[in-house]
């Protein structure tokens, strides 16, 4: 299972020090909930340790040690056996939150951190694609969001005009 | 392929199956769900490959 190698890569990082946390989202992280869809990488959110008196934060520390791991840098990505491994430090408050509430789970005997149903819909519309309202869609269909939660973030972020993009966001008004 | 079957039973079939398939899914492990993302990832190479078998 290649997908362990790059989990693993992940965990050490963060026992390195080299980042404070991480967690996944995306479609990796919401296959864990709801039914599988194809996706061509594994989103990896994270907090980086800055270095000292480092104004500006810099990705450089991270790739040299998944490299080490035995990622192999590609453009953007750093890929482990067949995966392909997008490392995106938190950029903004949802995500920051989202790294910090992020649930404790095991792939295999590998222990990781995924985003939660609530953080994965509002990151999702957020980010505003078309693949992203049919996730958002997907968990309110299969019944894998808590949507009380959901309906709180979403005002919370400002992002109550995304929800019309949404095709079933008022199925189910009473959940 | 002709068939006795009306319009109403193939969607019956179609929906059926679905529901069958969405069972099947969601009551994988999160190893098994991955294990099928990495089998759609081969199938896209394949076919963004070209090297798809052309119905006769």
């Amino acid at each position: 299972m290649e997908l362990k190698e790059a989990l693993d890569a992940l965990n050490s990082l963060k026992q390195a020090g080299v980042i404070e946390d991480y967690a996944s989202g995306g479609a990796i992280a919401a296959s864990f909930y709801i039914e599988a869809v194809n996706t061509e990488d594994v989103d990896a959110f994270l907090f980086m340790s800055p270095g000292e008196g480092a104004l500006l934060l810099s990705l450089s520390p991270i790739y040299d040690a998944l490299k080490k791991l035995g990622g192999v840098v590609e453009e953007e990505y750093v890929r482990f056996g067949e995966w392909p491994v997008l490392i995106l430090p938190a950029y903004k408050p949802l995500v920051e939150e989202a790294i910090k509430n992020a649930a404790n789970v095991k792939y295999g005997d590998i222990a990781t951190r995924i985003f939660t149903p609530e953080f994965l819909c509002a990151i999702a519309l957020d980010t505003g694609r078309l693949k992203d309202y049919y996730r958002v869609a997907s968990f309110i269909e299969q019944r894998q969001v808590d949507m009380g939660k959901l309906r709180e973030m979403v005002k919370q972020y400002g992002l109550e005009d995304r929800t019309k993009n949404v095709l079933n966001w008022n199925q189910n008004e009473d959940r | 392929m002709k068939t006795d079957k009306t319009n109403q039973e193939r969607l019956d079939f179609v929906v059926k199956a679905k529901a069958a398939y969405r069972r099947n899914a969601q009551s994988m492990s999160w190893e098994e769900k991955i294990a099928s993302i990495e089998r759609m990832r081969k199938a896209s190479k394949i076919a963004k490959a070209g090297n798809v078998r052309k119905s006769a």
